[in-house]
């Protein structure tokens, strides 16, 4: 009992090797781009019955926080998955059509003036 | 830091929340605004102090393939024939108003995550470099990287107890500086000194036409200097 103990320890380590979690796959599937601040958001459509393969446990949690619009990284830290492994777990959501990706306004230099104007009010107001 | 594991149970079994199965209710329309700013520099120079100083850190990491170089230096894995190894981040987010939220990235502060970079860089608003007047040499890299990228970069000089100080030109020169680039000094301990810190980088991108899209009559920004309260 005290040998299974330690084994089951956080300190062990992973239950599950996190690339477990994608089926062995390093590289998220299709060409969309998922940085850090990219924002995903549940596209409304049900997840096909059956589901298809390799489709699980993680994919649902995801799928469930996505019901707002949320980061990539957000994402990772609320799953303590590591951030490859939550993006190829969001490109299978995405080819799926589960979750869609929201178009960035504020990336450089399409910055929108306005946007960083308010950005530098509420730092000031902090 | 946590280790990698799934909340689920191995049998499949999800825990109940709200909803019986995996019906998303999308709201989708709320417009999320995130932008993304670095704070880099080098190892201990104070990255983790100043983005926890300002916003809430959350746990944030991944796990990237490495080159042959980290082999033996990093806890490494071997998945599927590449070579994975476990990198934390800083990350801390400040929420502004209901629809901006703003992203601190810390970049790792070793050579051999210099990989990530071009990942945390991408979008980014612009990046905080973080220096020690007595380990100047150690943000070299990170200057030289934004300038490169022309990312627009501040830097602030993090002041340590019994540091040397030194005038913001005598540290533009030593960084060799274009005369344009804010330089300040902070106490990275201190949420009033950060914030300084931000919003003069903000400032800074704001008066640099090549940041955003609205060119806007740009003067050239001034040596400001928030003197830390001893």
């Amino acid at each position: 009992m005290a040998h299974y103990d330690r084994w089951l320890d956080r300190q062990a380590g992973p239950v599950v090797r996190p690339y477990a979690l994608t089926g062995g796959r390093t590289a998220p599937a299709g060409d969309t781009v998922l940085d850090l601040i990219t924002v995903v958001v549940a596209s409304g459509h049900r997840p096909v019955t059956p589901r298809p393969p390799g489709f699980g446990p993680e994919h649902r949690r995801l799928l469930r926080l996505c019901r707002e619009p949320v980061t990539v990284a957000d994402l990772a830290a609320d799953v303590d998955l590591p951030l490859g492994v939550v993006r190829i777990l969001l490109s299978d959501l995405i080819q799926e059509k589960l979750i869609t990706v929201q178009p960035r306004m504020a990336t450089r230099p399409q910055t929108s003036y306005n946007l960083l104007q308010e950005v530098l009010d509420g730092l000031r107001s902090l | 830091m946590g280790s990698a594991r799934s909340d689920s149970a191995p049998d499949g079994h999800v825990p109940a929340a709200g909803t019986p199965d995996d019906g998303p209710a999308a709201t989708g329309d709320a417009p999320l605004n995130p932008f993304k700013i670095l704070v880099a520099g080098g190892f201990g120079v104070g990255k983790t102090t100043m983005v926890s100083a300002i916003s809430e850190i959350r746990p944030l990491r991944t796990e990237e393939a490495i080159t042959e170089v980290s082999i033996g230096v990093d806890d490494i894995t071997d998945v599927g024939g590449k070579t994975t190894t476990t990198v934390a981040m800083d990350f801390g987010r400040i929420t502004i108003g209901s629809r901006i939220t703003l992203y601190l990235f810390g970049t790792p502060g070793q050579d051999r995550f210099w990989f990530m970079w071009d990942d945390l860089s991408y979008g980014a608003l612009g990046a905080v470099v973080m220096a020690d007047t007595r380990r100047l040499i150690d943000c070299f890299p990170a200057v030289d990287y934004f300038e490169r990228r022309s990312l627009p970069f501040i830097i602030a000089i993090n002041v340590f107890d019994g540091s040397p100080r030194y005038e913001p030109d005598d540290i533009r020169v030593a960084l060799d500086l274009e005369h344009d680039v804010p330089i300040l000094l902070c106490d990275a301990r201190k949420r009033s000194s950060v914030k300084e810190v931000l919003i003069t980088l903000v400032e800074y991108v704001l008066a640099n036409p090549s940041g955003v899209a609205t060119p806007v009559a740009s003067t050239a920004a001034e040596v400001s200097v928030a003197a830390p309260r001893p």
